[in-house]
């Protein structure tokens, strides 16, 4: 894991089989549990994982969770969207850990001419990747934001 | 004959029934009607969904509209996928508990308008165990059930 990144999010919209629009999401996090001990030194390692998660278009918040130590290291996430994302609409999820950092990611949603994505049917490539703008500042991940308390 | 011993049958059941409905604790007509599909949870999980939704958690209900999905033998007891699909616009909020582990509590999604009920995630299991899936309706609480055998379980869950 030469890239990890703490508190890295990385996004895809795709589509499940009903044609439903669905956010995929996966996070870079070690999600300790509080309860193993390092090999070399033979301390606990302290419980470090993600508290609450939320996703929201525009603003307003579609999907909120509540995790603890019991979901599994870099966590993966999926739901789907009952109204179907347009163009210009931005998607931001956030999320804070245990030890109160903010880790957030948003993107402004751009569909290509077509409008159609395929998966898996076909061997064309996916165009997933079109979503995501590929320039501007919305594309990158912010640079994980550590506050004290 | 036949009349009088059908009525005293009918009194007999009758009178049983209503024994067996006094000692609920709770009075909710919603919870006698579905009596025999009571969701069967374990003391310290119904401790946990008593935090999250107090009172409404006496009475859960089996169902069978929800669609769970997780894999029957789990390899890797730190990586177990699981996924809940149901119908549009029913469910709006949902906890999923794992019997065995420390914290049975594994997470809880709560869905706001404009997202449906297709989740997914992947959560850890200390052993092989039972998973409970609560979903909160209008009508009260549903749930659903399934287990999941675990070779290599997470010591840490």
């Amino acid at each position: 894991m030469s890239q990890y990144k703490k508190g890295r999010i990385r996004l895809r919209i795709a589509y499940d089989n009903h044609g439903n629009q669905m956010l995929k999401a996966l996070f870079d996090h070690p999600m300790h549990t509080g309860q193993f001990r390092d090999r070399k030194t033979g301390k606990i390692i302290p419980a470090e994982y993600i508290e609450d998660l939320r996703v929201s278009v525009d603003g307003e918040t579609v999907f909120e969770t509540v995790w603890n130590e019991n979901i599994s290291k870099n966590p993966y996430l999926s739901f789907s969207f009952s109204q179907a994302l347009v163009d210009n609409q931005k998607v931001e999820v956030s999320m804070i850990d245990n030890y109160k950092r903010e880790f957030s990611h948003a993107f402004i949603v751009k569909f290509d001419h077509e409008g159609i994505f395929r998966f898996g049917f076909t061997n064309t490539p996916s165009k997933v990747r079109s979503l995501l703008p590929k320039t501007g500042p919305a594309c990158k991940t912010k640079i994980p934001v550590v506050t004290t308390q | 004959m036949n009349q009088n011993s059908n009525k005293r049958r009918h009194f007999i059941k009758a009178g049983l029934t209503a024994s067996v409905l006094a000692n609920i604790p709770w009075k909710s007509a919603v919870a006698n009607a579905n009596l025999l599909n009571r969701f069967p949870l374990p003391e310290h999980v119904h401790a946990e969904l008593y935090k999250i939704y107090g009172n409404l958690a006496n009475n859960v209900v089996y169902t069978d509209r929800l669609i769970l999905k997780a894999p029957a033998i789990a390899e890797n007891g730190a990586v177990v996928p699981i996924s809940v699909k149901g119908e549009k616009g029913v469910v709006s909020s949902l906890t999923i508990f794992a019997a065995e582990n420390s914290n049975p509590f594994v997470c809880k999604f709560s869905l706001h308008e404009g997202a449906d009920l297709a989740v997914s995630t992947r959560f850890k299991l200390k052993k092989t165990s039972d998973i409970y899936v609560v979903a909160q309706t209008k009508n009260g609480l549903v749930g659903i059930t399934t287990q999941v055998k675990v070779t290599i379980g997470c010591g840490g869950g």
